[in-house]
C-alpha cells in the first residue's frame, strides 16, 4: 500500500460536503473530457506531421500529445490549459497538411478545454459541479473563445494568399487571445482560492 | 445508545458580519483585450496593412464579448436553511440547503462554495446563482458542534471575474437529545413526605381548578358546576363541569458531570485526527439519558431541574411542563466540557427533598464525593454511568497501561459509591436498570440514605 496515495492512507478523510442530488459532475470528469478533446483535436495534426517519416518523428509527435493529455489529467489547472491550447495552436499550423475539415474540431476542442479546465481550477480536486453550472459556463464563454479562434483560423486561411508572415502572426494572435482568456480566469481563481486569514 | 437519525437539528450560520463584497471586480481580460486591439489598430494604420487590422478585430471581439466588470449585485452570499431537510442516514449525513443569498437580480453567475469540516477534507461545490442545492454535511450525534468553515465566491459566467466574500462563514449545528421511553420510574411514595405537593399541568383530582367545560366522558359528575350551567347560553343544556389539576409530588434534579467527554474509541481520546464526530461519547450518552429521564418525569407532571454537579454554569430550577422540558433539552444539547479547569469550591445543592440523578462517566477520582455528600444531606441519589462501551483496539502498550490505571480508578469510584449505598445504573440500558431499581426500592422500602 502506498501511504502517499490519499485514498489508501490509514486515516482517509471524507469530503466535508457533498451534494445529495444525483447528477453533479466531479472535477476529475471535467479533466477527463478535456483530455479526450485534446487528444482528438491534436492527433490528426500529429499523425499528419509524422506520416512518412522515421520512428523518432512518431515518438516526438505522439509523445507531445500524450504529455499534454497526462498533464491535463494529473493537474487540471490554467497552466495545463495553456499547454493544451498551445498544442492545439500547433495543430493550426499543420492545417494545410491535414485539411480544413479539422478546423471545427480544433475550435470546439480549444473552447471546451479552456472552459472545463478553468472550472476545474476553481476548487480542489474533490470539487463537484452542477450540470447547470457547467452548461452556463460553456455557453457564456462560447462567444469570446469560439469567435476568437474562428477569426484566427480564417486569418490563417487567408494568409495562404496574403502577405508573407500573416499566417504565423494570425496563429500567434489566436493563441494570444486564448491566453488572455485563460489568464483572466487564472487570476479570478486565485482570488477565490486565497489562503484564509486566521484572524 | 445512539441518537436516532430523526432527531431535529438546528443549523446556525454563525457569521459575525453579513456577506459583503471582496475586492473590486474588474475584468483583466477586458482590459488586456482592449489594449491589444488598440495596439493592432494603430499598427495597422501605421503600416497600412489591413491584415493586421483583422488581428485587432480579433481582440476587439474578445473585449466586446467578455463582461467589463462585475457589479455590486454580484456580492456573493450564502443562505443555509435553519433546519435540516431530508436525511441520508446510510452515510451518516444530514441535508442542509444552500442558496445564493446575494439578492442578485437574476443576472447569471456562478457560485463556488469551498468548505472544510473538522476531520474532513476540503471540498467545493460550484452551482449557478439561480440554483438551490441540497448538501450532505456530517453532523454530530448530539450537542453543539461546528460543522463547516466555508467561503463563498461568485464568478462571472466566463470565469474571468471573481467576487470573494469578505468573511469566512462558520456553520454550527445544535442537536437536541432524543427521548427514549422509560417504563416504571422510582419516586412518588417514598418522596411524597420530602418533596411536598404541587400541582401538575395535567388534569386530575387535585384541589386547584384547571378549567370549566362541557361534561365529557371520563369527567366526574360530582364536579358538575350547576351555577355555571344555569348561566350558560348553550341551547343543548350540556352541563358544565369543573376540572382540577392533578397533584404531583416528585421533584427530580438531573446533575451532570461535564468535566470530560470521552468517545468510545480509546485511540480518539488522544488523537485529534480521528473523527470523533459520530462516535458515541460520554456527554452524548448523558444528553440522551438525561433527556429521556426529563421527558418521562415531566410527562407525569413532575418537576425536573438541571445542574452541573461541580458548579460549572447556572442551575435550572425544578419546574414542570412542556416549556421546562424544552428548556432542559436545550441546556442538554448545549452541554460541553467547561473551558476552565478551575473547579468552583462550593458544591451545588439540589432542590430540597428531590430525587437526584447523577450522570457521570466515573473517571475522575472525586466523582463519588458529590453524590455521597448529597446522600448524607438526605437526598435519594442514583448514579447513571455514562461511560460508553470502550473500544481499545489498536492501542499501544503504554496507552494500554494508562487505560488500565484509569479503569482501576473507576473501579475505586464505583466501590466508594457502593459503600455509600448509591445505586449505579448504566446509561446504555437505562429503561431496564431503572425498572429494576424501582422494584428493589418497592421491595425494601428503603428510606433516603438508608442501606437497602
Amino acid at each position: 500500500m502506498n501511504p502517499l496515495w490519499p485514498a489508501l492512507a490509514p486515516t482517509h478523510r471524507e469530503a466535508s460536503l457533498e451534494p445529495l442530488e444525483p447528477g453533479t459532475i466531479p472535477a476529475t470528469t471535467l479533466a477527463l473530457v478535456a483530455a479526450v478533446l485534446l487528444a482528438a483535436g491534436s492527433l490528426p495534426a500529429a499523425v499528419a506531421t509524422a506520416a512518412g517519416r522515421g520512428p523518432l518523428d512518431w515518438v516526438v509527435a505522439l509523445g507531445a500529445v500524450g504529455l499534454g493529455v497526462a498533464l491535463v489529467l494529473l493537474w487540471p489547472q490554467h497552466i495545463t490549459a495553456l499547454v493544451a491550447l498551445l498544442l492545439l495552436g500547433a495543430a493550426y499550423v499543420r492545417i494545410g497538411g491535414v485539411g480544413p475539415w479539422t478546423l471545427p474540431l480544433y475550435v470546439l476542442a480549444a473552447h471546451a478545454i479552456h472552459v472545463l479546465l478553468g472550472l476545474a481550477a476553481i476548487g480542489p480536486r474533490s470539487a463537484r459541479f452542477t450540470r447547470a453550472a457547467v452548461g452556463l459556463a460553456l455557453r457564456a464563454a462560447a462567444w469570446p473563445q469560439i469567435g476568437a479562434q474562428v477569426l484566427a483560423a480564417v486569418v490563417l486561411l487567408l494568409s495562404l494568399w496574403g502577405p508573407r508572415g500573416t499566417g504565423a502572426l494570425g496563429t500567434a494572435a489566436g493563441i494570444a487571445s486564448a491566453c488572455v482568456l485563460a489568464g483572466g480566469a487564472w487570476m479570478a481563481s486565485r482570488v477565490a482560492g486565497r489562503a484564509e486569514d486566521p484572524d | 445508545m445512539t441518537a436516532p437519525e430523526t432527531v431535529p437539528a438546528r443549523v446556525v450560520d454563525a457569521r459575525n458580519r453579513p456577506a459583503s463584497a471582496g475586492p473590486a471586480a474588474h475584468s483583466p481580460q477586458w482590459g488586456v483585450a482592449v489594449v491589444l486591439a488598440l495596439l493592432f489598430g494603430v499598427g495597422a494604420a501605421v503600416a497600412r496593412r489591413p491584415d493586421i487590422a483583422v488581428f485587432g478585430a480579433l481582440f476587439a471581439l474578445v473585449a466586446v464579448s467578455v463582461p467589463a466588470r462585475f457589479g455590486r449585485r454580484h456580492a456573493p452570499g450564502l443562505g443555509f436553511a435553519t433546519g435540516t431537510g431530508s436525511d441520508d442516514p446510510a452515510r451518516g449525513r444530514r441535508a442542509v440547503v444552500f442558496r445564493d443569498a446575494s439578492g442578485s437580480d437574476g443576472a447569471p453567475a456562478l457560485v463556488a462554495v469551498r468548505a472544510l469540516a473538522p476531520g474532513g477534507r476540503e471540498s467545493a461545490l460550484v452551482a449557478t446563482a439561480a440554483e438551490t442545492v441540497h448538501l450532505g454535511v456530517r453532523v454530530p450525534l448530539g450537542g453543539r458542534r461546528e460543522l463547516l468553515h466555508y467561503r463563498v465566491s461568485a464568478f462571472s459566467t466566463d470565469l474571468g471575474i471573481c467576487r470573494d466574500e469578505a468573511d469566512t462563514g462558520v456553520l454550527t449545528a445544535m442537536l437536541q437529545p432524543q427521548a427514549s421511553p422509560l417504563g416504571r420510574l422510582p419516586i412518588p411514595a417514598a418522596l411524597r413526605a420530602h418533596a411536598g405537593s404541587h400541582h401538575a399541568r395535567l388534569r386530575g383530582g387535585g384541589t386547584e381548578i384547571r378549567d370549566v367545560g362541557p361534561l365529557r366522558h371520563g369527567d366526574d359528575r360530582r364536579h358538575i358546576d350547576w351555577r355555571a350551567t344555569a348561566r350558560s347560553t348553550d341551547a343543548a343544556g350540556t352541563p358544565l363541569v369543573r376540572r382540577y389539576l392533578a397533584p404531583a409530588d416528585a421533584g427530580v434534579t438531573l446533575a451532570v458531570d461535564s468535566r470530560v467527554d470521552v468517545p468510545a474509541r480509546i485511540a480518539a481520546w488522544v488523537d485529534p485526527s480521528q473523527d470523533a464526530l459520530r462516535m458515541v461519547s460520554s456527554l452524548q450518552l448523558t444528553r440522551a439519558a438525561a433527556g429521556s429521564v426529563a421527558a418521562a418525569y415531566t410527562s407525569r407532571g413532575d418537576r425536573v431541574g438541571l445542574l452541573d454537579a461541580f458548579g460549572f454554569g447556572a442551575p435550572l430550577r425544578p419546574a414542570g411542563g412542556h416549556r421546562q422540558l424544552e428548556l432542559l433539552r436545550r441546556r442538554l444539547a448545549a452541554l460541553a466540557v467547561p473551558s476552565t479547569s478551575l473547579q468552583p469550591s462550593r458544591t451545588p445543592a439540589p432542590a430540597p427533598g428531590s430525587l437526584v440523578y447523577f450522570f457521570s462517566p466515573l473517571l475522575e477520582p472525586d466523582a463519588a464525593s458529590v453524590p455521597a455528600h448529597w446522600v448524607r444531606s438526605g437526598h435519594i441519589v442514583a448514579v447513571v454511568d455514562t461511560l460508553p462501551e470502550i473500544d481499545a483496539a489498536g492501542l499501544p502498550a503504554a496507552e494500554g497501561q494508562a487505560l488500565a490505571l484509569l479503569l482501576a480508578t473507576r473501579a475505586a469510584v464505583r466501590a466508594e459509591l457502593a459503600t455509600e449505598g448509591i445505586p449505579v445504573v448504566p446509561a446504555g440500558s437505562l429503561r431496564a436498570s431503572l425498572e429494576l431499581w424501582t422494584l428493589q426500592r418497592a421491595r425494601t422500602r428503603a428510606l433516603p440514605g438508608a442501606a437497602p
